[in-house]
């Protein structure tokens, strides 16, 4: 049993952590119903125009459009390639295996700078011109080791002796994954969905690299910070936050929600 | 659904560099119980996912009803495979998971919830059709797994440690249930098992296995009596093995001197010339006090057992030997000596193993 001073430290340390997580958070959602253009105390007038604003501009609308199409393609891709993968790692025997396996999650060590900067060069190298589609190839690229962890983990507490049973009763091996594997696995995949699909709604720096008319919602963002504040930004921020935490929150409840076994 | 007949020949399982099972033959006849009987790591498992078309063959080949099955798949042997955890799908019903062999075959819906209701009925889980398997109790869930297995009506059952999963209660009564079950469907019934007792009460025959070959094949009477080697000796139930000199030779059974025990009439699969060091098993229950004659022991510890007594002495060259002691006799008490003597015949000359 840690001392008294000693559990007090840790919630004051723990309560630090989340005042520096929330606090800008919370600054950003409060200013965002502020009247005044300048971020100043005390608190005037409330209003909603920056909310209005941001629903009225094109090029926000355009931008929001262009994630939730590049993230959810991102998304249902990693998930499908990212299921075949880790069913091949948890149940195939081949030399190397170990090795596939740190090559296939190696993505998550590289910093994303250097993926951006190496896809771009790549990709021009080989003459395709910038676009949403290499964003989405790029960003396919960067979360599919999440989607390989995610579902190895869950597929690997499924008895092998489940799909064997299958085949010795009748079932072809296509078969017996759909109607024996995937649907123990069913929650673990809509996580990886969710998941997946967060990591790419708001990915920057490879969507950055690789695209160059069309844009993503964070690029919207960052070049509108660029050229000065504009309060609308807190208004969008505060929506993307609370629409990438409700995501965040549903992923994790359907981690930690256990399939019937 | 007629029994079939289950043939390996010179089968061999390589996994790397190990050799899993070595080259080996074994005939099953047609409505036969048989345990693969060894430790883990003895092939014993690998042999029968073989057979079941679960592990390809290294070399071999496998027949079921005297049809070669090498190549084929496990669902197009005659086979059916029960397994140690049951394997049963979590998320479909007991019904379903009984019925799943029979959709995989393209039968309707309504035919197959009718043929699962009738196996639900024959293994004494009426109305149960609707739970999920892990609403059953341990036993069950085997219940379930073998009807999801016989619905298909093989000529062939394996079961992969059929009793594994279950407490030791719970086991024994169900190793009786097992043994009424291979009556009533007539079935050959192919079966692994670490646990001697196991195999020893319900088999028809018993092929003990050790590094991937088998070690010794017979009756459970034939392993126990007359082990093959000191392996088969020290694997199955209690058994001293004891060093001696082969005496002489009275019938086709030899006498045999040893320190420990005197000159013992020993049973022998083979002549042996005098002289020749040999070692013996000789089960406990095969060693009697006597009044007149044998040899002196003394006794180191007494251990009270139920209808009997088993009784640690220490012969009179040191060595421990174990034996059984019935509560009519003397009572026997710690530290007393008593004069001990192997019934004629009841020991038996082990084969020397490299």
């Amino acid at each position: 049993m840690p001392s008294r001073f000693a559990r007090w430290c840790l919630a004051a340390l723990f309560a630090a952590v989340v005042v520096a997580i929330y606090l800008p958070i919370a600054v950003m959602a409060i200013f965002s119903f502020s009247a005044s253009r300048f971020q100043t105390l005390p608190f005037r007038d409330g209003t909603l125009d920056w909310y209005v604003r941001v629903f009225a501009d094109g090029q926000y609308s355009e931008g929001f459009l262009n994630s939730m199409a590049v993230a959810s393609a991102v998304a249902l891709s990693a998930t499908v390639i990212g299921f075949l993968c880790a069913y091949s790692l948890v149940n195939a025997r081949f030399p190397g295996k170990t090795a596939v396996t740190l090559f296939v999650l190696a993505p998550l060590a590289v910093p994303l700078l250097l993926v951006g900067i190496s896809l771009r060069l790549y990709f021009v190298k080989l003459g395709f011109e910038p676009s949403l589609v290499l964003v989405y190839l790029g960003q396919v690229l960067y979360v599919l080791p999440l989607a390989v962890l995610n579902l190895r983990n869950r597929l690997a507490q499924i008895p092998k002796s489940h799909e064997e049973a299958a085949w010795a009763l009748g079932a072809s091996r296509m078969r017996a994954i759909w109607e024996i594997v995937l649907p123990p696995c069913r929650f673990a995949l809509i996580a990886t969905l969710i998941l997946t699909f967060t990591f790419a709604f708001d990915e920057f720096v490879i969507a950055y690299f690789l695209t160059n008319f069309s844009i993503t919602l964070p690029i919207k963002i960052w070049t509108t910070l660029v050229t000065g504040f504009d309060p609308t930004i807190n208004a969008l921020g505060f929506m993307v936050f609370l629409f990438s935490m409700v995501l965040g929150l549903v992923a994790q409840a359907l981690f930690m929600r256990k399939d019937v076994r | 659904m007629p029994a079939k007949t289950v043939e390996v020949i010179d089968i061999a399982k390589r996994f790397g560099t190990v050799d899993a099972v070595r080259p080996l033959s074994l005939k099953v006849e047609a409505g036969e119980f048989l345990t693969l009987l060894g430790p883990s790591g003895c092939g014993k498992t690998t042999l029968l996912r073989m057979i079941a078309g679960l592990e390809q063959v290294s070399g071999g080949s496998i027949l079921v009803g005297g049809a070669d099955v090498t190549a084929e798949p496990p669902n197009r042997r005659d086979t059916s495979i029960m397994f140690q955890d049951y394997a049963l799908f979590p998320h479909k019903s007991v019904a379903d998971n009984i019925g799943y062999g029979l959709k995989m075959r393209g039968m309707r819906r309504e035919e197959r919830a009718a043929r699962a209701g009738d196996w639900l009925e024959r293994i004494g889980l009426p109305g149960y059709g609707d739970r999920l398997p892990h609403q059953l109790s341990g036993g069950q869930r085997q219940r379930v797994a073998l009807a999801r297995a016989l619905i298909l009506e093989p000529g062939v059952l394996l079961l992969d440690e059929p009793l594994g999963a279950l407490d030791a209660g719970l086991r024994r009564q169900l190793q009786g249930e097992l043994r009424r079950l291979h009556r009533d469907v007539g079935l050959t019934f192919i079966a692994v098992t670490h646990d001697q007792e196991e195999a020893i009460t319900m088999s028809d025959r018993i092929a003990v296995m050790r590094e991937g070959a088998i070690e010794q094949l017979g009756n459970p009477e034939a392993i126990y009596d007359r082990p093959r080697t000191e392996f088969v000796a020290r694997f199955i139930g209690r058994c001293n093995v004891i060093e001696g000199t082969v005496a002489g030779q009275e019938g086709d059974r030899m006498l045999v001197d040893t320190k420990a025990l005197g000159r013992v009439l020993a049973a022998a699969s083979a002549s042996r010339p005098t002289g020749k060091a040999i070692k013996l098993a000789v089960r406990p229950e095969a060693i009697e006090a006597v009044r007149d004659g044998g040899v002196p022991a003394k006794i180191r510890e007494v251990v009270f057992a139920g209808a009997g007594c088993r009784v640690d002495v220490t012969a009179s060259d040191g060595s421990p030997i174990e034996m059984e002691l019935d509560r009519r006799g003397p009572v026997a008490r710690t530290g007393e000596m008593i004069a001990i003597a192997v019934r004629p015949g009841a020991a038996t000359i082990l084969e020397e193993t490299p």
